[in-house]
């Protein structure tokens, strides 16, 4: 009976080479985007290069203080203060590790060629708690602070682009601002996609970094990377994160007298979603996530409403057949499920053909990169593409009951007119 | 063998009312082969859609093969019905383009509980029967019209139904291939002893017969 269906779903994607092609194309399409966006997905917060250990790191990037009182609501988001870092996360005593790190966009000349630069200011736990590879050179280490060192470490994109691939760095110095830096060091390149905290062109140590004060004030261009011992202690960070907040001092500054402070150390994911959906006490997930699942659904819904569309514009032109299977003894139910399984069979080979699809896009990607974004290493999430191929079949079935519903309710008398 | 009693069919819309059959009573036994005739639009077809359970009277009995109340029966009873008990032959064939000659001689087997084995070696018996197991891999659009109607009637017997209905077999047919269709169904009904009912326009087709109604404007006037 099943190879009976399957020979008849084969006929019919043969005699309308039109329609099996848009249907295939919806499907297709469809998961190949869902499949290529998930990688991004996934590229941007799993645990990669160079944040090899991103699975077991809790990032802060934000303070929020709310003024309250006497029906005032103004609120101040800000990054923190190297301050604020030191006294009250980098004193926890459940993380293994706690880095501050601070961005900085900038103009610089570089072997006499004017560039603009993301300059990362780290201290050594930065490079303990991230996993760049050092092509060339060493990381900075105590002692890089301890002699007010002015070194320098430098992304192999930067060496690539303005001295040539493997031309020798350690030793070279570069001029910033009015201080001359001598590089220390050569990590390897990696994506923007991955987390705004580590990618730099050029990391130099706080101590240069101008805009440290001396000021006891909470807030700055700082963000927090926390490092857990392991995975399950992540929760206990944030627990014991949370006591210590409860107890921080309120800073006034003029007329802000903020009432309530707001700092989450979250998950990389969780921090994103804070800082996009995110408010206050709020970690802005439950929103994020319906919203998320919805624009799935109405995405993976699209190729079925075709499928149905189509599906009902077939039942005139398969009358013929409908009624002499039903005169030969095909009930309503044996029609359905034979119309259902064509549809599912279809949905099968749509999403064999998305597979390849997303598989050729993302070795493409990787290849080529996209823009000026080099080093993507994209890679299929199978569970996820596992689950769009579940949902997919699905909305094949789907899309094939409310269709062979109308079949089955087609008198055969009638069927047998045309 | 086939018994109606009081058989009516009116068809309504909001504005008008057909009476499509009006009183026919009916007893064909078994193995009898019985012809309808009477002018388009009399009724004939929509008689045969009854007695082949596609069709439900608006009004009277029906019984086929035993005293069970088939006017009871499930969508999925009737269907068991029909492929138990009766084959149908159509006037324009209605094979199914999409599938060789074999796997529309199969298809009433779908239905029943036979291993694909069976299925194939029924179907080629069928097509033996009616001359055409050299044409098992082609496609419908690679035959004749006669050998269309030979495909059709392969199908209908590949259940060995005790009933045919057919409805204009020979309607599309030119006389010699009529008659190569009119033998074969003179065969089945003399050497299996099915019961055929067949409409037919062809006075000689239905004088071979073994008896002949007539209907006129939904009755029967003869």
């Amino acid at each position: 009976m099943f190879k009976n269906y399957v020979k008849m779903t084969w006929a019919v994607m043969r005699r309308r080479k039109f329609y099996t092609f848009i249907s295939l194309f919806g499907i297709s399409v469809t998961l190949a985007v869902l499949i290529v966006l998930t990688a991004f997905f996934d590229n941007t917060f799993a645990s990669l290069y160079p944040e090899g250990r991103r699975d077991r790191s809790l990032y802060v990037h934000r303070i929020m203080q709310q003024d309250t009182v006497e029906g005032s609501n103004s609120t101040n988001i800000s990054s923190m203060s190297r301050y604020f870092i030191n006294t009250y996360i980098s004193t926890l005593k459940t993380p293994e590790k706690v880095t501050a790190v601070a961005n900085e966009n900038t103009n610089i000349y570089i072997n006499n060629q004017k560039s603009e630069v993301r300059i990362k200011y780290t201290d050594s736990n930065f490079w303990e708690i991230t996993t760049f590879d050092f092509l060339e050179g060493k990381p900075f280490t105590l002692e890089t602070f301890r002699g007010n060192d002015n070194a320098m470490i430098i992304s192999s994109d930067i060496r690539d682009q303005y001295f040539g691939k493997d031309f020798p760095m350690v030793g070279k110095k570069i001029e910033i601002g009015a201080n001359i830096f001598h590089i220390v060091g050569v990590v390897r390149g990696c994506p923007v996609t991955q987390s705004k905290f580590v990618v730099g062109d050029i990391y130099l140590p706080f101590t240069a970094d101008k805009s440290l004060s001396k000021d006891q004030t909470y807030t700055g261009r700082y963000a927090a990377i926390i490092l857990a011992k392991n995975k399950s202690e992540l929760g206990a960070i944030q627990s014991e994160f949370a006591s210590v907040l409860a107890k921080i001092p309120l800073q006034k500054e003029g007329d802000f007298k903020p009432s309530v402070i707001y700092v989450r150390p979250e998950t990389a994911l969780g921090d994103f979603i804070y800082s996009i959906a995110g408010k206050g006490a709020q970690s802005g997930k439950p929103l994020f996530f319906t919203i998320l699942i919805a624009f799935t659904f109405l995405f993976m819904s699209l190729p079925a409403l075709n499928l149905i569309n189509i599906n009902i514009s077939r039942i005139m032109e398969r009358a013929s057949e409908i009624g002499v299977r039903k005169a030969f003894g095909a009930s309503a139910g044996a029609l359905t499920a034979q119309f259902i399984i064509e549809n599912i069979i279809l949905t099968v080979f749509g999403g064999i053909l998305a597979l390849l699809l997303s598989t050729v896009v993302i070795l493409y990607l990787n290849q080529k990169g996209i823009g000026n974004i080099p080093y993507l290493d994209l890679k299929i999430n199978w569970t996820i593409a596992s689950v769009a191929f579940l949902l997919s079949l699905i909305f094949g079935l789907l899309s094939g009951v409310y269709p062979a519903w109308r079949m089955a309710k087609l008198s055969v008398a009638d069927a047998l007119k045309n | 063998m086939i018994k109606l009693r009081n058989i009516e069919k009116v068809y309504r819309t909001d504005a008008i009312e057909t009476v499509a059959l009006n009183n026919i009573n009916l007893d064909v036994p078994q193995g009898e082969f019985l012809s309808i005739m009477g002018p388009s639009g009399c009724g004939k077809s929509t008689l045969l859609n009854i007695i082949g359970l596609l069709d439900a009277p608006t009004k009277g009995k029906l019984s086929i093969a035993s005293d069970a109340p088939i006017e009871d029966f499930s969508d999925k009873k009737l269907a068991q019905f029909r492929n138990q008990k009766i084959g149908f032959i159509f006037q324009s064939y209605h094979l199914i383009n999409d599938l060789t000659v074999l796997d529309n001689v199969e298809l009433p087997l779908l239905y029943r509980p036979a291993s694909s084995a069976e299925r194939k070696r029924l179907a080629s018996e069928a097509l033996s029967k009616v001359g055409l197991s050299n044409r098992m891999k082609h496609y419908p659009s690679q035959l004749s019209g006669g050998q269309k109607q030979r495909v059709a009637i392969a199908r209908a017997i590949v259940g060995r139904p005790s009933i045919i209905l057919a409805d204009e077999p020979t309607g599309n047919l030119d006389s010699q291939m009529g008659n190569d269709v009119m033998v074969i169904l003179e065969n089945l009904n003399k050497n299996d002893g099915t019961t055929i009912v067949m409409v037919t326009h062809d006075e000689n087709m239905a004088r071979r017969t073994h008896r002949l109604i007539r209907l006129f404007d939904g009755s029967q006037v003869a």
